[in-house]
């Protein structure tokens, strides 16, 4: 697979991350005029405008979203209406807002996509099982290119994860957002070619619950259409 | 497409097994009740499945239901769980619930400053359904949950042919799974889309849906691999269809366009056209925009008087395992013959212009569509095809 673009943004100051900034996501509400959209699809819509710049979305593009956690900020809101309120009067629209598909819906409804679109959710390297489905995908003709976004919002269950789970989870562990534009088109290339391999995916190395390898994101943060990563 | 559906499980408000499937599919409809595992205060009627256990643990119900539908799929296929540990397989299950932390007593621990139990958060890492069974089964393959609303068990369908037909596995077992639990049901509540009635789709007087219940599973191979091991599939996975609509977080487009664009794709792939079909499984909800919408682009785009109806008047709305139980609901009706009826809509609503199957239908086809639109307008199309 060829990378069309690249971009990533997080809360830290990570290696190829471009710092996430109030303004960013702010401009991105703005822009994709998201009045209602929690902060997990803001973080979703602000990678999806930035792989796609100025390029127009067809009906060939497809997208993946991949998230450990999701939108928990959200889910929690509902259960605080369920404690808090009556049964029969919790908010409608922080219920719709907290399925993981939400993002998805509001970059198809930004960017006029019409292309599959399909939300992932796991703790085993979601982000890697997502760019082998774009490679899926593309091979097997659903799309001509496909967004592959990760992303984990800081909330009360990321904050606390590394308390529940110290061996698993680190402490503090950052706020971000990566993502991929691909295609199998050698015209699209502009940071390179993917070559993805399962059997050779050992050790990986993420400051994310949705997985993905640091070295990699540093990498392609200066990566030109010579480069060639692995994962 | 080609892809063999060597085996299928399924556990919903009809029984446990396809066999109580099949005489459920046909039987008069059981009539959804309040729940009896779910606390709440709304008498909102439901599909329960037919066993003991507690709603809201995550790895639990919904892990357990998944698991007697894999074991019925796996026995159907010819296999054994030890046959398939260290091969290339792929898992990939559709689930809205276990994908997301929405247990209250923990939640309203953490929120208070009170030690809330580790145990049930290592359990929620650990037990999302795909990652679940890939370390239960020791594969080695793809794993992948597909959270996609009520689409996701159709979408899982749909991915594991599309890994065989790339060669990212071997085999793949795909469904769906998913649980009664209250926040679903007070959010569907709060959006005014439940039914105090057992719903009623496609009906004019529809007025919402019911939740359901349940797990069901397919095991895919390619038709060779099938063959080599003497086992002779009795469908296939023709064709997969998806596109978004790009309009609205919970409406679908009102003039289906993303569904349109699904079933063509769906079509194109299976090298069939739309009078080919006997029957439609449609996503049928039972709710005023659902219904109408599906129904007028199905009525748009097929034959006159062309065959359909939804089963969620008889298992409910299980979101992201329906599409997957619907699937297997759409083989068991190809290989019996007859399409089972619509039940409690007697007559065209008058913003459909084909009404759907009022009595069982007997047919001499054997390509049938299943339908899922979902939250997000994420919808999909599979055509499925009985061998003859």
């Amino acid at each position: 697979m060829f990378i069309g673009n690249f971009v990533a943004y997080s809360d830290q100051a990570l290696p190829g991350f471009e710092l996430l900034t109030p303004e960013l996501l702010k401009r991105t509400r703005e822009r994709a005029t998201l009045r209602w959209a929690d902060r997990y699809t803001t973080l979703i819509v602000s990678a999806a405008l930035a792989l796609l710049g100025d390029d127009a979305a067809d009906d060939g593009l497809a997208l993946i979203t991949a998230t450990a956690f999701g939108t928990h900020r959200t889910t929690f809101s509902t259960l605080d209406d369920i404690l808090d309120f009556p049964e029969a009067q919790i908010l409608p629209t922080r219920f719709s807002h907290s399925v993981h598909n939400a993002a998805a819906a509001y970059v198809g409804a930004a960017l006029k996509m019409r292309g599959p679109a399909i939300a992932l959710a796991g703790f085993e390297q979601v982000l890697c099982e997502a760019l082998e489905l774009a490679k899926t995908f593309l091979h097997g003709g659903l799309c001509t290119r496909a967004m592959v976004i990760a992303a984990e919002e800081k909330a009360l269950l990321t904050e606390k994860a590394h308390e529940l789970w110290p061996e698993r989870f680190a402490a503090d562990m950052p706020e971000g957002v990566v993502g991929f534009l691909l295609s199998l088109s050698p015209q699209d290339n502009r940071r390179g070619r993917l070559l993805l391999d399962r059997s050779a995916r050992v050790s990986l190395s993420s400051p994310f619950t949705f997985g993905g390898d640091a070295k990699l994101f540093q990498a392609l943060a200066h990566a030109d259409a010579t480069s060639e990563h692995h994962l | 497409m080609n892809v063999c559906i060597s085996g299928f499980g399924a556990v919903s408000s009809l029984g446990v097994g396809l066999e109580a499937t099949r005489q459920g599919l046909y039987a008069p409809p059981k009539l959804p009740t309040l729940p009896t595992r779910v606390d709440t205060s709304l008498r909102l009627p439901v599909f329960e499945v037919p066993l003991a256990g507690e709603s809201g643990q995550p790895g639990g119900f919904t892990n357990t239901m998944l698991e007697l539908a894999l074991t019925e799929a796996l026995d159907q296929a010819g296999l054994t769980r030890s046959s398939l540990a260290g091969r290339k397989v792929g898992v990939c299950i559709g689930t809205t619930v276990a994908c997301q932390l929405n247990n209250i007593p923990f939640y309203d621990d953490l929120r208070s400053g009170r030690a809330a139990s580790a145990d049930l958060f290592r359990r929620y890492v650990v037990s999302a359904p795909a990652e679940w069974l890939r370390r239960e089964l020791k594969l080695d393959g793809p794993a992948i949950n597909v959270s996609n609303a009520c689409a996701s068990g159709a979408d899982a369908i749909g991915i594991g042919a599309l890994w065989l037909e790339q060669g990212a596995c071997d085999l793949v077992i795909a469904g769906g799974a998913d649980e009664l639990n209250k926040v679903p049901l007070d959010g569907f509540h709060a959006l005014g889309i439940c039914s105090k009635q057992p719903c009623r789709p496609f009906a004019a007087d529809r007025d919402g849906l019911n939740l359901g219940e349940g797990a069901g599973v397919m095991v895919l191979e390619r038709p060779d691999d099938a063959k080599r091991r003497g086992h002779c599939p009795r469908h296939t996975l023709a064709g997969f269809g998806k596109a978004a609509d790009a309009y609205h977080i919970t409406q679908p487009h009102p003039d289906g366009v993303g569904l349109e664009i699904a079933i063509t794709n769906a079509f194109r792939q299976a090298k069939a056209k739309p009078a080919d079909v006997a029957f439609i499984n449609a996503h049928g909800t039972g709710t005023d925009v659902n219904d109408r919408v599906e129904g007028q682009t199905l009525a748009r785009l097929f034959p006159p008087n062309f065959a359909y109806m939804s089963t969620k008047s008889l298992v409910g709305h299980i979101l992201g395992a329906a599409g997957a139980l619907e699937a297997i609901f759409t083989c068991i009706m190809l290989e019996q013959g007859v399409v089972a009826r619509n039940h409690r809509c007697p007559a065209c609503p008058p913003d459909i212009p084909v009404a759907p199957l009022s009595a069982d239908l007997a047919f001499d086809g054997d390509l049938a569509l299943s339908t899922s639109l979902a939250f997000g307008g994420s919808n999909t199309a599979l055509v499925i095809k009985r061998m003859s």
